[in-house]
């Protein structure tokens, strides 16, 4: 068989192909980029939410039932989870829902609450406190949970 | 032979190349700016009142706060405690003080019309009127300070004060 006869694509096609698929993968991570964008919950200037969390300051304590916080810092907090821990075993419930204290704006500046929590917190050896921002994204205003470094644990 | 040798243009190559790394670029300093840190709008270390005088008359609370830091005071919270053995103070005592107009928030501003009035070394009185016995106070100093052209009320609380005191 001779050199002529071979048969290929042109190279016209192959570059129309070539440069067809490279825009079409570059539009899919652009798009899924910019979901990823979009998703991203700031506050206080479009400073990301998981950053405020560093900067939330509040202070805690438990004695006979009843839980004390205080917001020191300048970082509203929405809402806090309780992390309850005992017995090999955890849970995690939100202060609002079983303290009527808790106020449904959450704690601003310099705000305090005081509860009894006691009834959750039977039988349970520590509890960790983790705050919940609320921030702002593109859908609106949502939540957010920081991580239980940012959490403030009390022993019982 | 040479000659007659086909490939694709090398320019197209380079288009692509750079087109794609600008738009990667792109795309990756939107997800990424709102990670760059900024500076957190915190009270100065030198920020410092103490309780100068402290009386209980009844339910009646007279307190005087003099300002021994090397920064000017806009107001305080304060707080108190309504059982012996409570280690933190969450009692508001802020809307129980005689000078209403001084009130703002949950904050006591000592001066509204003048930002950050108490300047070093000043004193300023407040008096209570108490709903219940309170075995503790806390005092947490606030200023006004600067961000992005607003003035916003910055809750110093590394320079809090505590005192016990059963009054009410």
């Amino acid at each position: 068989m001779s050199l002529k006869d071979k048969r290929g694509i042109s190279p016209v096609i192959a570059t129309v192909l070539l440069i067809a698929i490279v825009v079409v993968i570059a539009v899919i991570i652009f798009l899924w980029f910019n979901e990823m964008s979009r998703e991203a919950i700031t506050k206080f200037s479009g400073k990301n939410i998981e950053l405020v969390c560093d900067d939330v300051d509040f202070d805690a304590s438990y004695s006979n039932g009843e839980l004390y916080i205080s917001n020191l810092g300048n970082v509203p907090i929405f809402g806090m989870k309780i992390k309850i821990s005992g017995e090999g075993s955890y849970e995690t419930v939100n202060l609002g829902d079983i303290s009527n204290e808790w106020p449904s704006a959450g704690l601003d500046q310099g705000g305090t609450f005081s509860g009894d929590i006691s009834s959750e917190v039977s039988g349970a050896e520590e509890i960790v406190l983790i705050p919940v921002l609320i921030g702002t994204s593109n859908k609106g205003e949502k939540t957010y949970m920081c991580e239980e470094r940012h959490g403030y644990e009390l022993l019982l | 032979m040479k000659k007659n040798k086909k490939a694709v243009s090398i320019m197209i190559g380079y288009v692509l190349l750079i087109t794609i790394a600008i738009i990667m670029s792109v795309v990756i300093y939107q997800w990424m700016r709102s990670y760059v840190p900024k500076d957190i709008l915190t009270c100065p270390e030198e920020v410092s009142i103490y309780i100068k005088n402290l009386e209980c008359s009844g339910t009646q609370l007279n307190l005087t706060l003099r300002n021994n830091g090397q920064f000017n005071i806009a107001g305080y919270f304060i707080h108190a405690t309504k059982k012996p053995d409570q280690e933190l103070a969450t009692l508001d005592l802020s809307q129980s003080v005689v000078e209403t107009n001084q009130i703002q928030g949950n904050a006591i501003i000592f001066d509204y019309l003048s930002l950050n009035s108490l300047k070093p070394n000043q004193e300023k009185t407040n008096y209570f009127n108490l709903n219940d016995t309170i075995y503790s106070l806390e005092i947490t100093p606030v200023r006004y300070q600067g961000e992005e052209n607003k003035m916003r009320l910055v809750n110093c609380g590394n320079s809090k004060v505590k005192e016990s005191i059963i009054c009410g």
